[in-house]
């Protein structure tokens, strides 16, 4: 049976309950996002976590790009361009926006899943910037507005191997590993069947790639291999995630994905996450994730609200 | 090579048919029918003219099926267009081919119209794609599905039309790097057709041309939260077929 007919056959027979969201644009490009290189700000408030990228200026407007991650798995990721607008004004130019809804409460077959949309004008927003030490404060515009630190600095906050060390370093990895996700469209839905017998490629917002792969239209295996992947600064991924499940999105987690994080004035924290106490009920995840940092021993940390939270981690 | 394996269906079914009549045409020669065994020689039949005044023998009754009935099985080529706007904004159009199989029964009776559609070219808000160089493994099923009604304009002409409930599955396989585009849009349909019917009959089998034209006007896209605004299918193409009683 070929590709065509097979995905014709599944269209049919799941569309009448399967949602894959809005029509794409014809020719659509699966990987839109921009590459932006420059200092990372986080700032974290209970389970919502802001991650300003800003490229340094050069005369000109530059890139940048904020990530919101807000638990259980909900992010949203503006680029676009900024540029100084006189003492301490600036202003944001966003172009694209990111979306990976939660929808942990929907059954698979109902999920939108990630999306993006083009801002068309873009969508211009004035804040106003004061700088001080490893703080950033921008007020003034909410879709950026923060009190920021840098990240390598909160990263730094992090020390030892044991417990609380390795659950906070997991979680700093696994805004890294969700933030991929909201540019991979499908993720999270039926909509990850249009990779089915293909491996795309998703650039890191900072270096490195992340391929997503599917085989199976019944009982689908999903892999995403992550090569270097880096979207902010002090988080780097290398590994692989295989999901196994049936049509409903029962099943199992699998394989072993490697994080290094970069901490100001300190070497880097290596450690590695182990899927393989994962299940997956309707999508969701529950279990314990097995988290092993170089010169510890091996920790569960198990799913669910984040124990400590991320704002104690970095020290906010 | 399923055009192949369609007509020869469609060959064998009626070779199946030859051979479910033949003991009808058999039994039509009964023994009471057959001359007795020549034991003897018989002396010359002569028929000899009625008597004078004997009622005339009722004239022989014949009985002819209705030329609009019976079971219509045809193959048409045709250029299919679906064109359709979303909630999000955008005008989509896809101009395809569509190879179709078209069952219909009776002078009043249901239809069937499936079709496997192969796009060529697709076009969003003014911009004109060939499908070939954006998608891979692109293809899609266009079903009708209703009731029609038969008239028969001349003794060679057949008019057919009815409503039907309409869908068009499709599905266009990104190529590397793009994503797929995919599409189930339902809505209420209708379709006519004019038969030419020559009354040419190789086994019994009478053969058809003509041309179809089909219209849907879709509203719901289950598959793609509903974000169909309204859409226009139509399809426009010749018919060659058989006719069965």
């Amino acid at each position: 049976m070929s590709r065509a007919t097979a995905l014709l056959a599944l269209l049919i027979v799941a569309g009448l309950a399967a949602c894959l969201g809005p029509y794409p644009d014809i020719g659509e490009r699966l990987d839109v996002g921009s590459k932006v290189v420059g200092t990372s700000y986080v700032s974290v408030d209970g389970g919502w976590t802001r991650i300003l990228i800003l490229a340094p200026l050069d005369g000109g407007p530059a890139p940048y790009t904020r990530i919101d991650d807000t638990q259980p798995r909900a992010v949203e990721t503006l680029q676009g361009t900024w540029a100084g607008a006189g003492e301490d004004a600036v202003t944001f130019s966003s172009t694209i926006v990111f979306n990976l809804p939660d929808e942990h409460t929907l059954p698979v077959s109902s999920r939108k899943g990630a999306t993006r949309r083009e801002l068309v004008p873009p969508q211009v927003a004035q804040a106003t910037a004061a700088i001080s030490g490893d703080v950033l404060d921008l007020t003034g515009a909410p879709a950026v507005a923060a009190h920021y630190r840098t990240l390598l600095g909160r990263t730094a906050q992090i020390t030892g191997t044991d417990a609380t060390a390795s659950a906070c370093a997991f979680h700093v990895a696994q805004l890294a590993v969700e933030s991929s996700e909201a540019r991979i469209p499908g993720f999270n839905s039926a909509g990850l069947t249009q990779y089915l017998n293909r491996v795309e490629p998703f650039d890191g917002i900072l270096s490195g790639q992340v391929t997503v792969g599917l085989v199976g239209l019944f009982s689908p295996v999903v892999t995403t291999t992550f090569i270097g992947y880096a979207d902010f600064e002090g988080v780097v991924l290398d590994g692989v995630q295989v999901s196994s499940t049936n049509g409903s999105g029962d099943g199992t987690l699998s394989g072993v994905l490697s994080f290094q994080i970069a901490r100001e004035g300190l070497p880097p924290i290596d450690g590695q996450v182990d899927y393989r106490e994962i299940t997956l009920s309707g999508g969701n995840e529950s279990g314990n994730y097995l988290i092993t940092l170089d010169g510890g021993t091996q920790i569960r940390v198990p799913t669910g609200p984040w124990s400590p939270p991320l704002a104690q981690c970095l020290g906010f | 090579m399923r055009r192949l394996q369609r007509w020869a269906a469609v060959v064998s079914g009626a070779g199946v048919l030859a051979v479910l009549l033949q003991p009808v045409v058999a039994s039509a020669q009964t023994p009471e029918s057959l001359p007795p065994p020549a034991t003897e020689p018989l002396p010359p039949q002569v028929k000899e003219p009625p008597p004078a005044g004997a009622p005339e023998p009722p004239a022989a009754v014949t009985t002819e099926a209705d030329p609009s009935g019976g079971w219509r099985h045809e193959f048409s080529p045709a250029w299919h267009m679906a064109t359709f706007w979303s909630n999000e904004g955008s005008h989509y159009t896809f101009h395809s081919i569509a190879l179709g199989y078209l069952m219909s029964v009776k002078s009043s009776g249901p239809y069937v119209h499936v079709s496997w559609v192969i796009p060529l070219q697709a076009r969003q808000d003014g911009k004109v794609h060939s499908v070939s160089s954006i998608y891979q493994n692109a293809g899609g099923i266009d079903l009708l599905v209703g009731w029609q009604w038969r008239k028969t304009v001349t003794q060679t002409l057949e008019f057919e039309g009815g409503p039907g409930f309409h869908m068009n599955a499709l599905n266009l396989g990104g190529q590397p790097g793009l994503s797929n585009f995919n599409a189930i849009q339902i809505g209420p349909g209708g379709m006519t057709i004019l038969r030419w019917r020559p009354g040419w009959r190789p086994a019994k089998v009478g053969w058809t041309l003509g041309a179809v034209g089909a219209l849907a006007f879709d509203v719901v896209d289950p598959l793609r939260s509903n974000d169909l605004r309204i859409g226009v299918a139509l399809r426009i193409g010749a018919v060659i077929g058989v006719d069965l009683p």
